[in-house]
Parts: structure tokens; C-alpha cells; sequence
């Protein structure tokens, strides 16, 4: 029976508190089963990293992939076990995982570091792949370019020294402080392309001003970014990782 | 890096920054070394071939070719043939100490310790003890003898004329 007058009121609060009541022991429900699901899924996928250990170390196919379902479903199979909650996703991952990736970041600074004079601390990311697989030769394990990118990106937390740099199609490995500014990215993109550049032919490609050119490839050969060849017809700059690519050339010719 | 670098025509110019021009050197010390040994080149003048590459029509300055010579005797991977025209070297591409250790493993395994071998023994024609060093100069056998003398493990044995002509273990 409908309530009436003054007696109408008290019965909307009664259902508004009754409402809300009902309402939190729903959340409350779903949250248990929330993390009931949860503490289930990261079990499996614990269960899932330690049971494919071997094969997530041997496999940079299959690996890939595990890093990218990862990925996808927000959980950091690199997190930094220092702290908290890393710990404890790292822990459930298996620690072989981590240490794969850790133990090639040490491996690709190296790398960096004994090549900077080569190239000014700016190193393909499929030339270290190459370095490292070439050293690597007796062992199973091969690392692929998604390996090391990976890996670079845990280290991205000492800072800006080390980081991932897409310079057109390539990525390169920048190990040196400071950032690129664009046209120097313009000019190791266009060396890629055509093999090296210079004045000129950043002018025809470019527009680029003559001084524009000059101070931008002065600043690079200063930083060892590029080489010069003084025998041309005019001065050539020329990237280091060409270097990498004459393979290519080599066996295209 | 790796031997394509000799394809690379900045490797024929001497690199403005210092930084580079030293991995550069490098580079070529590393090239020299490694064309010698697959040669079984022992001398290498400033005029010589590799300082060339037709293929890609660069070549190295003479006074940067001897930059390069003066980086490897001052590396200890080569010797001058002459040190006041400094044309010319000889090629460690083993070094001296472990040309003289290649001699005496030859001498311990063929157990002729407390003999005489001579050079021919060693390095001759006739199924030499030390295959690699079949070639060499005289000169840079003296050194490598020079080696053994001064760690106390060999005399050097002279002809009537008092040329060097084998090593007494």
C-alpha cells in the first residue's frame, strides 16, 4: 500500500539506505571475485613463466610474445625488484626472465662503449644484435632487436644516458647525455638512405641553406656522430653505421 | 667493427676529431695486421697496395700512411727497416715473444731439447717445425732468437762466416 503525507518520506529513506546497502555489498561481491581472479591469474601466469623458463630464455620468438601479452594485459615482466610491488611481479615471473634482460643490458652497454669511438655513442640497435649473436655463436640462445630494445628500456631509470632513438626506419642505441636535436636526426636518416650526404645534397634534397648544412655536419663530426671523406667531389659525411650495412651492399653487389 | 670498414671511404681520409682519428688508426693497425697474417706478408712499405682501394677509388696520404706505420712500431706490432728513412717495416702480426714460444713448444713436443736445430729446421722448406714462419727475415728471426737468449733458454749458433744459423736448447 502506497504511503501517504508525512509517513511517504521516511519510507523514500528507508529504501535509499536499503539501496545503497545493497548496492556496496554488490562492489563488495565483485571485488572478492576480482581478486580472486587476480591472485588466480597471476598464479597461472607464475606457473606459466616457470613451467616455459627454459623456452622463454631459448626462444626470442616465443619470448616476444610473452613480453607482449605482458604488455598487453599491464604487467611489467622487468619490473625493478627493489621495489615493492615489482618484487613481487618479478618473483611470480620467475626470476630467470629478468635476469635474461638484465644480463643483456650489462652485456649492450659494453657493446656501446666499446664502439663510441667508432660512432659518437650512436649504435644500431641490428648492429649490437649482430655483435652480440656473432659472439654468441656456440650458444642456442639467439637475441632478437625486440630483446634489446626491452632491455635498453629497463635501464631507462640511470637516467638519459641510455636510451632508444628512431631515426627513420632504424632504431639506434643512443649512449651519450643530451638530447638529438631534429636535423641531425634529418641528416642520419638521409645518410641511411643515400649512403652519406653533404652540402649540396642536402640543399637539393632538404633546401636547406648552406650554413644550416655546415654548422649541423660540423657539430655531428665533432661529436663523432660522422665521418668525413675528403675525396670527392666535394666533402662527404658519411654515418658509421654504414659500416654495418656494407654487408648488405657487399652482398647486393 | 669488422673488416668492411676498408670499404668505407671516410677510412681513407684522416678524421678531423681526434676521438675518431684514433679509432681510426686503430682500425687500420687491426686491418694491417689481419691482411698480413692471411698473406703471410713480413714487410710492408708506405707505398704498398693497401693503402689503396681501387674499388672504391679512395686512397690514404702519405703523411697519414706514415702516421699509420709510426702507430703500429709504437703499438710494438711492427719494426722499422730502417729507422732514419722510415720507409718501411716489419710486420709483428705474432709478436716476437710469441714466435719464440711457438719454437720451443715445436722443440718440447718433437723432444729435442739439449740440441741443435737450425733455422731450416724451423723455418725452411723442407717440413719446417713452425709452418707459419716459413718466410721469414732473417732479421726478424735474429729478434725472435734474441727472445729465447735473454729468457735463458737457448744460445744462438753461428757459422764459420758468424751468421746466425740455429738455436742450441
Amino acid at each position: 500500500m502506497k504511503k501517504v503525507g508525512l509517513a511517504a518520506f521516511d519510507s523514500k529513506k528507508l529504501s535509499t539506505q536499503q539501496y545503497n546497502d545493497l548496492g556496496s555489498t554488490i562492489v563488495s561481491v565483485q571485488q572478492e571475485e576480482l581478486k580472486r581472479q587476480l591472485s588466480q591469474f597471476q598464479e597461472r601466469l607464475s606457473h606459466f613463466a616457470s613451467a616455459h623458463a627454459s623456452e622463454i630464455k631459448n626462444n626470442a620468438k616465443f619470448r616476444a610474445e610473452f613480453a607482449e601479452m605482458c604488455a598487453a594485459i599491464g604487467v611489467d615482466p622487468l619490473a625493478n625488484s627493489s621495489s615493492k610491488k615489482g618484487g613481487r611481479i618479478a618473483s611470480f615471473l620467475g626470476k630467470d626472465v629478468q635476469d635474461f634482460y638484465f644480463e643483456l643490458a650489462v652485456k649492450i652497454v659494453e657493446i656501446c662503449r666499446q664502439t663510441r669511438e667508432d660512432n659518437g655513442g650512436m649504435v644500431k640497435v641490428t648492429e649490437v644484435r649482430d655483435i652480440l649473436n656473432a659472439r654468441n655463436k656456440t650458444s642456442a640462445i639467439k637475441v632478437s632487436v625486440d630483446d634489446i630494445v626491452t632491455a635498453v628500456k629497463t635501464l631507462k631509470k640511470l637516467g638519459d644516458g641510455l636510451g632508444i632513438v628512431k631515426v627513420g626506419s632504424q632504431q639506434f642505441i643512443k649512449s651519450v647525455p643530451g638530447e638529438m636535436n631534429p636535423d641531425q636526426i634529418t641528416v642520419l636518416e638521409t645518410c641511411h638512405v643515400l649512403g652519406f650526404v653533404s652540402v649540396s645534397l642536402l640543399r637539393d634534397n632538404l633546401g636547406w641553406k648552406p650554413t644550416r648544412s655546415k654548422s649541423t655536419l660540423e657539430t655531428m663530426t665533432g661529436a663523432g656522430l660522422l665521418w668525413v671523406d675528403g675525396q670527392g667531389v666535394e666533402t662527404q659525411y658519411w654515418s658509421p653505421s654504414w659500416i654495418d650495412d656494407g654487408y648488405m651492399v657487399a652482398a647486393n653487389s | 667493427m669488422n673488416s668492411e670498414i676498408y670499404n668505407f671511404p671516410p677510412f681513407f681520409t684522416r678524421q678531423p676529431n681526434e676521438t675518431t682519428w684514433q679509432a681510426q688508426l686503430s682500425h687500420w693497425k687491426d686491418v694491417i695486421l689481419t691482411h698480413s697474417r692471411e698473406t703471410k706478408q713480413w714487410r710492408l712499405s708506405n707505398t704498398d697496395s693497401i693503402f689503396e682501394n681501387k674499388k672504391i677509388q679512395r686512397r690514404l696520404k702519405p703523411d697519414v700512411i706514415q702516421l699509420v706505420l709510426s702507430d703500429l712500431v709504437s703499438n710494438k706490432k711492427a719494426d722499422w727497416v730502417d729507422s732514419k728513412t722510415k720507409t718501411e717495416v716489419w710486420i709483428w702480426w705474432r709478436s716476437a715473444e710469441e714466435w719464440a714460444t711457438l719454437i720451443l713448444a715445436w722443440i718440447d713436443s718433437t723432444g729435442q731439447n739439449g740440441s741443435i736445430v737450425t733455422f731450416y729446421d724451423i723455418a725452411g722448406d723442407d717440413s719446417p717445425g713452425v709452418p707459419e714462419m716459413v718466410g721469414m727475415d732473417s732479421t726478424m728471426l735474429h729478434k725472435v732468437c734474441q727472445v729465447l737468449v735473454h729468457q735463458g733458454k737457448a744460445a744462438v749458433m753461428r757459422d764459420e762466416d758468424g751468421n746466425e744459423v740455429g738455436l742450441k736448447v
